[in-house]
């Protein structure tokens, strides 16, 4: 085999190195040349090394080549012969080698006869030791194998569940836990929302009996049809809501934002201002004034007019204005405006939190900037805070409906009120409160709808 | 006074650098803010009326109530209306119940929102857009579309018939849970962030969140700080102007409900219930005020309004500094 592997390895280095080795032996012969400048290159670029060489050769005469070439072929021949000189020694070692390993007959006598001279018991010992040995040996080859085979698979299954964990990406780890935060609040919603509004609407949509629970048959719109038709005040108390809300929702924007405007600005006690501004939201809500309102001077004390004591009557106002030769259409609304009043301000109380809270918001290098260039407040006002609190006049207008509809002292929701407790009309009541329902929602995507369309033509 | 003494001020302090030809102007701008002061008076004459009213009526005597000399300062000061208004409205018992509804679902409120407010501003998870949509629509819906059906589930509460599973084991006595007439009622949603108003809360707490500088964050992550680990050591200790505008909101919401405490807990004497019904209990109780004048009892309910919105206004006046000045950094604007 080495034989015809090294013939082979010959024959190619005979094509492959002839020319270069040549064109080594000219450039040991030539004095000019850089003989580490041309093994580094042959070494490095062997391409090279022979292309210069073969330019070399091109420049010697044939005799040169020819005498090269003789060297060369003897200088193989000496390297063949040694390697086959070096092979033919080592086979005969390792036949020496074998031959050492095997005993001798006459060692072999030798240790038979020890054999015999052992007693049988001892021989027993020898061969059950050696059973037991082998047994030994048996099993802990086994156990390595059981051994490899566990751990492999532990291994495989190692870089596997390796693999998951570097699988379960950051992204998908962070919206797991996202979730999760979500979590209380879905399952609130799904115990104390949604379910409730289903059965509201299955009410809606049927007779309900309430003994002990409830029982439903479904009867169709029958509900809807009896609170539209029917019913003498739902669509009164519905249209009355609403012309109210029409009316409430300029006025409370134009006025939150005017008094958001006056409490942005610096001048002493201003916290103070700030703090009667917000004390509506903290006492205005519900029982004061249903109490103020159950012992019927409700409208009295809002107007100011409390039976001993007049601070401003309306009334009164409306003839001073219409002596005064005014319009008595202006008259009519100036009246309403004043008798608003005092809703207005006490329903305004976070639209003005809000609005004040999108005027901090702006940054003051803005006024600055306008005062610099000579702004008065009005372009002021109209170039710089208007734009920056537009986005919040939606939010307002939303949050205003909301907090409209959504207060129990509205009409509409008392009569629900009154359905439920009173006639237990729970079907009835549950289309009322749906209808209302969708009410808000056009109005609400009416908003949004108009916002639309403003910020669209205005781009 | 003490706002035009500011304006003074201030035209002084500008007459300093303005030259002489500036008066016109000065003057301007001097009647400009004194007519700003006035408005800012009148209308805070108009928010403290009713207060002030209500408190002039509560410490007068019945005879001043026919005087008509007087209109805000009594000629006959008394604090008795305050003693019959305690007795009538059972004022300690209808405190405790009141405070332990609102004061309880306030706390559980401010924190469940918050979690859910957070989960909404910072992390990404599918469907996380519905949810919010979701949370819009809580705000939207009026209460009474659910309130009927929530209160028969009240009254049998058995959410995934675990307490069918509880009766089966012989825990309970009933196969349903009865909410209605306990804090039940109101500290159950409030876990779940799911009480009064709370969609509300949720989304001031996603704005606020939102504008939270994410870097804090992110270095807290890079530390090795777990999401639960870094939102309470990060974002809470952070986040206290949102935490003081929910409760206040929360807690006062919860204390003026007249709506849904008279109907979940209908045995339990609370303030809004009591003060709702003061009048024609006033006219029942003992002998005393029945047949009388019905103005005769105006410095009596006066008393009932003072003490129910005290504890409001106290807790108010403390806050109100933090409040007020918080409301920017709070980011409810977003």
């Amino acid at each position: 085999m080495s034989k015809q592997v090294e013939q082979m390895n010959n024959e190619n280095l005979e094509a492959q190195v002839e020319v270069t080795e040549i064109a080594e032996e000219v450039v040991e012969r030539d004095p000019d040349y850089n003989k580490k400048i041309a093994a580094t290159l042959s070494r490095q670029n062997p391409k090279r090394a022979r292309e210069i060489a073969k330019e070399r050769l091109a420049q010697m005469s044939p005799e040169q080549i020819a005498a090269l070439r003789a060297a060369k072929i003897a200088k193989l021949e000496a390297i063949k012969a040694a390697a086959l000189a070096a092979e033919a020694e080592a086979e005969r070692l390792r036949m020496e080698a074998i031959s050492k390993k095997q005993l001798s007959d006459e060692q072999k006598a030798q240790l038979v006869e020890q054999l015999s001279q052992l007693s049988p018991e001892q021989l027993d010992a020898v061969r059950e030791n050696r059973a037991a040995k082998a047994e030994r040996d048996a099993r802990l080859a086994e156990l390595t194998e059981v051994k490899n085979e566990k751990k492999a698979p532990a291994k495989a299954k190692k870089k596997a569940s390796n693999k998951k964990k570097h699988s379960i990406s950051y992204e998908s780890k962070q919206s797991f836990v996202g979730f999760m935060f979500v979590l209380p609040w879905f399952i609130g919603f799904l115990l104390f929302f949604a379910v409730p509004c289903f059965q509201s609407l299955m009410f809606s949509f049927s007779n309900v009996s309430v003994f002990d629970g409830y029982a439903c048959t479904w009867n169709n719109f029958d509900n809807y049809k009896e609170i539209l038709t029917g019913d003498a005040i739902f669509l009164k108390n519905l249209t009355s809501t609403l012309t109210n809300l029409a009316i409430n929702v300029p006025i409370i924007l134009i006025f939150s934002l005017f008094v958001a405007v006056l409490l942005n600005r610096k001048f002493k006690g201003r916290g103070l201002v700030r703090a009667i501004f917000f004390l509506p939201v903290i006492v205005t809500t519900g029982v004061v004034m249903t109490t103020f309102n159950s012992t019927g001077d409700a409208s009295a004390v809002m107007a100011g007019n409390v039976g001993n004591g007049v601070l401003f009557e309306v009334a009164n106002a409306a003839e001073f204005l219409g002596e005064l030769g005014l319009n008595e259409k202006l008259t009519e609304y100036m009246t309403m405006v004043a008798d608003r009043i005092f809703d207005v301000v006490w329903d305004s109380g976070i639209q003005i939190l809000l609005f004040l809270a999108a005027l901090q918001g702006i940054s003051p290098s803005l006024y600055e900037a306008s005062d610099v260039e000579g702004a008065t407040a009005w372009e002021t006002f109209w170039l710089i805070t208007f734009p920056n609190v537009a986005p919040i006049i939606l939010v307002n207008i939303v949050y205003t409906i909301v907090d409209t509809f959504g207060d129990t002292d509205n009409a509409v929701l008392k009569q629900i009120n009154s359905l439920v407790n009173v006639t237990f009309n729970f079907g009835g009541a549950a289309a009322a409160s749906w209808i209302f329902f969708l009410t808000i929602m056009a109005i609400i995507g009416a908003v949004f709808g108009i916002f639309k369309l403003l910020t669209w033509k205005s781009q | 006074m003490q706002i035009i003494k500011a304006f003074k001020h201030q035209f002084g302090a500008n007459r300093k650098k303005a030259d002489s030809r500036m008066w016109a102007y000065m003057l301007a701008k001097f009647i400009a803010n004194l007519s700003i002061a006035l408005i800012l008076i009148g209308l805070s004459y108009i928010i403290l009326y009713p207060l002030i009213y209500s408190i002039s009526q509560a410490v007068r005597t019945q005879s001043d109530m026919y005087d008509t000399t007087i209109i805000f300062i009594p000629k006959h000061f008394t604090l008795e209306n305050f003693k019959t208004a305690w007795t009538v409205l059972d004022f300690p018992t209808a405190l405790k119940n009141t405070f332990n509804i609102s004061f309880w679902s306030t706390i559980l409120q401010v924190c469940s929102c918050a979690l859910a407010g957070y989960g909404f501003a910072r992390f990404k998870f599918r469907g996380k857009n519905l949810l919010f949509f979701l949370v819009l629509l809580t705000i939207i819906v009026p209460p009474s579309t659910i309130m009927a059906p929530l209160y028969t589930s009240f009254r049998q509460f058995d959410p995934l018939y675990v307490a069918t599973a509880m009766n089966a084991f012989g825990w309970i006595s009933e196969p349903y849970l009865e909410l209605t007439d306990s804090l039940w009622s109101f500290i159950l949603p409030a876990f779940f962030a799911s009480g009064l108003k709370s969609g509300l809360f949720v989304f001031v707490y996603r704005q606020f969140f939102q504008g939270f500088p994410k870097e804090l964050e992110e270095a807290a992550y890079i530390d090795g700080c777990g999401s639960m680990k870094t939102f309470l050591r990060i974002l809470v200790p952070n986040a206290v102007p949102a935490f003081t505008t929910v409760f206040l909101f929360c807690i006062v919401w919860y204390w003026n409900d007249y709506y849904t405490v008279p109907m979940f807990v209908p045995n339990m004497d609370t303030l809004p219930s009591m003060l709702g019904n003061m009048h024609s209990n006033m006219t029942t109780y003992g002998g005393a005020f029945r047949g009388m004048d019905t103005i005769a009892l105006y410095p009596i309910l006066r008393a009932g309004i003072v003490l129910y919105i005290s504890p409001l206004l106290i807790t108010f006046i403390i806050l109100q500094r933090k409040f007020t000045e918080s409301i920017a950094r709070s980011g409810i604007v977003g």
